[in-house]
């Protein structure tokens, strides 16, 4: 406990950091479990990487070719990251629609055929050119929220004193959250309409299909940010866990989606508080004292399940308690 | 010629657009996988009138309707809406899917789906405001619902899920609505309250082309009918095309039960035996 009580800006900007990712990826994550599509989530989480190779290498012939210069490298790369997630997203529902009516399978089964394939592909292409390219997917894929404190973007002056270091991942997780709200808001009628019923969308001029793409452009925007300052375990937990929490509490969409950017937050800070507690304590019990902290990501995740299975029993609108209680009578 | 009525107000109370009827499908094919499902279906349903779709089970009733709609793809032909493409005036044709079609778990008020029903009105980015608002709740009123106007969907009985989406229908102000199995599954008083608001429609003007299942009601709910068998075998006003030879050319003899108001012309749909298509 006494770590606890040590709790340092250090911590604030760790645990913030993946705090603001996990809000990130709880918007889109609700709208897709929403829409009968959270094994979308797992999949954009692998599709994402032939977007990241493919955007490297690209950055990379341009660099070589002296297309762009030094400086400019840096922003064109996360340009390209960002069109290739963009392009892996879309191009993942496409090929699932085009595999399920040409194979006539279910859309499920074409799902896993599409992800797998393009993760493989992307996996080829990295192996194949590894050498000619210094690409560190394990950085870009599998991000540590743990590394993300020694890139600092700026510093805030504490009003009650000390000053606050804001990590670079807070404020691209920052960006892509508060872009996701935003769109959420703006596009709030189209996106309940083409979600609950395709049907009359496209009957008072919404085309369901656009929705769907621009959704998951967005949702693979989310995880490539994500990933990188966070790691994928914790992008691909946070976009379906808290949603399914807050479905639990709560009839509404409107709220649905505050509660489960809220749960997604929540884990974080748990999680970071956690993982620099009961880890060392409990490490400390078997004789590993010289663990002192351990996986923040992989806590927040794991909280973020706790808070799942707590709002599972009592939540207020599904919960098990309160059915049971209504069939009652 | 019918006159193109201006997309500004084409939502606006009925009105008569020369000859061409609300609705005039020809020549309709749809195929699933290949296989044929309606095969050259032409029928009309002319302004102010109640008509419903009848046939045995995998007649392509449905079908027609979606594809009419343009929801799904048609092979040839296709549907004319007063004459003109339903591009020109979807606000004018309301739609109501059958209620298997949507996810009743959704987190959503029976006011928000009726509010989903002004979305075309209201427009791209703009949000429902209380005016909205206002007609939704007097659009669930209309149906009997006003007190379950906040009540989550699913937590609806099956008959007034069917009257949310009627709700909604109505909320548009069209003046043609196509109806997917209004009856299916409803309790007696949600059966009563829909056949009120399907009169009321066509006294105002309106017209109605439903898919409906149960023969012995066809007389009594509906002014025509249209019997669907993968392709239309006969339509018309019910008593010139609903007579017990049609129906078991077109059931091919599948038919349960005769009802004797067929054949006698004492018409006591609800009162005499139940006259259904067994499969």
């Amino acid at each position: 406990m006494e770590r606890l009580a040590a709790w340092d800006t250090l911590d604030t900007a760790l645990a913030g950091t993946a705090a603001i990712c996990s809000v990130a990826c709880a918007l889109p994550g609700a709208l897709l479990m929403l829409r009968r599509q959270s094994m979308m989530a797992d999949a954009l989480s692998h599709t994402a990487l032939p977007g990241v190779v493919f955007a490297f290498l690209f950055a990379h012939t341009l660099n070589e070719g002296d297309w762009i210069s030094e400086e400019a490298y840096p922003a064109v790369q996360w340009t390209l990251l960002f069109a290739g997630a963009v392009a892996c997203g879309v191009l993942t529902a496409w090929l699932t629609e085009a595999v399920r009516r040409l194979g006539r399978v279910e859309a499920g089964a074409a799902l896993g055929v599409v992800y797998t394939t393009l993760f493989a592909l992307g996996l080829f292409v990295l192996r194949w050119q590894a050498d000619a390219v210094h690409i560190e997917p394990d950085c870009v894929l599998f991000g540590e929220v743990e590394q993300t404190v020694l890139n600092i973007a700026f510093s805030l002056s504490l009003p009650w004193g000390g000053v606050q270091d804001v990590p670079v991942a807070f404020v691209s997780g920052a960006a892509v959250a508060l872009s996701s709200a935003l769109l959420i808001r703006l596009f709030w009628k189209e996106l309940l309409v083409s979600t609950f019923d395709p049907g009359l969308a496209a009957a008072v001029g919404v085309n369901p299909r656009r929705v769907n793409d621009a959704l998951m452009a967005a949702t693979a925007i989310a995880l490539v940010t994500v990933f990188q300052s966070v790691g994928s375990i914790l992008a691909v937990a946070m976009l379906v866990t808290p949603a399914a929490a807050a479905r639990c509490c709560t009839d509404r969409l409107g709220p649905l989606l505050g509660l489960a950017a809220i749960f997604a937050a929540l884990s974080a800070f748990l999680g970071h508080a956690l993982s620099i507690t009961a880890v060392p304590a409990l490490a400390g019990s078997i004789g590993l004292t010289k663990v002192t902290d351990a996986g923040t990501a992989g806590l927040t995740a794991f909280t973020a399940g706790m808070i799942f299975c707590g709002c599972a029993l009592f939540g207020p609108a599904q919960g098990v308690l309160v059915r049971r209680w209504r069939a009652k009578g | 010629m019918p006159p193109a009525p201006p997309a500004a107000d084409s939502s606006v109370g009925p009105r008569s657009d020369g000859d061409a009827p609300p609705l005039r499908v020809s020549d309709l094919t749809v195929a699933y996988h290949r296989k044929p499902v309606l095969e050259r279906a032409s029928c009309t349903v002319p302004a102010g009138s109640l008509t419903a779709i009848v046939g045995p089970n995998g007649a392509g009733k449905s079908t027609l309707l979606k594809a009419a709609l343009g929801l799904i793809p048609a092979a040839t032909g296709g549907a004319t809406f007063w004459g003109q493409p339903l591009k020109k005036v979807r606000g004018r044709v309301g739609y109501v899917p059958q209620r298997s079609e949507v996810d009743w778990d959704f987190p959503i008020t029976a006011a928000g789906v009726v509010e989903m029903g002004l979305y075309r009105e209201i427009g791209w980015l703009w949000p429902v405001g209380s005016s909205h608002r206002a007609r939704a709740a007097e659009a669930l009123g209309r149906v009997g619902l006003a007190e379950f106007a906040h009540r989550q969907i699913a937590r609806l009985s099956g008959g007034q899920q069917q009257r949310v989406f009627l709700a909604r229908a109505l909320v548009q102000g069209a003046d043609l609505y196509l109806m997917d199995e209004p009856f299916a599954g409803v309790d007696a008083a949600t059966e009563r309250a829909i056949v009120d608001l399907l009169h009321e429609l066509r006294d105002a003007g309106k017209s109605v082309l439903a898919v409906h299942h149960d023969l012995s009601t066809v007389p009594e709910y509906f002014d025509r009918a249209i019997l669907l068998n993968k392709t239309v075998r006969a339509a018309g006003p019910v008593d010139e095309v609903f007579t017990a030879e049609v129906l078991k050319e077109v059931y091919g003899g599948r038919l349960a039960v005769l009802d004797s108001s067929l054949s006698g012309g004492s018409p006591s749909p609800l009162g005499g035996a139940p006259l259904d298509a067994v499969d």
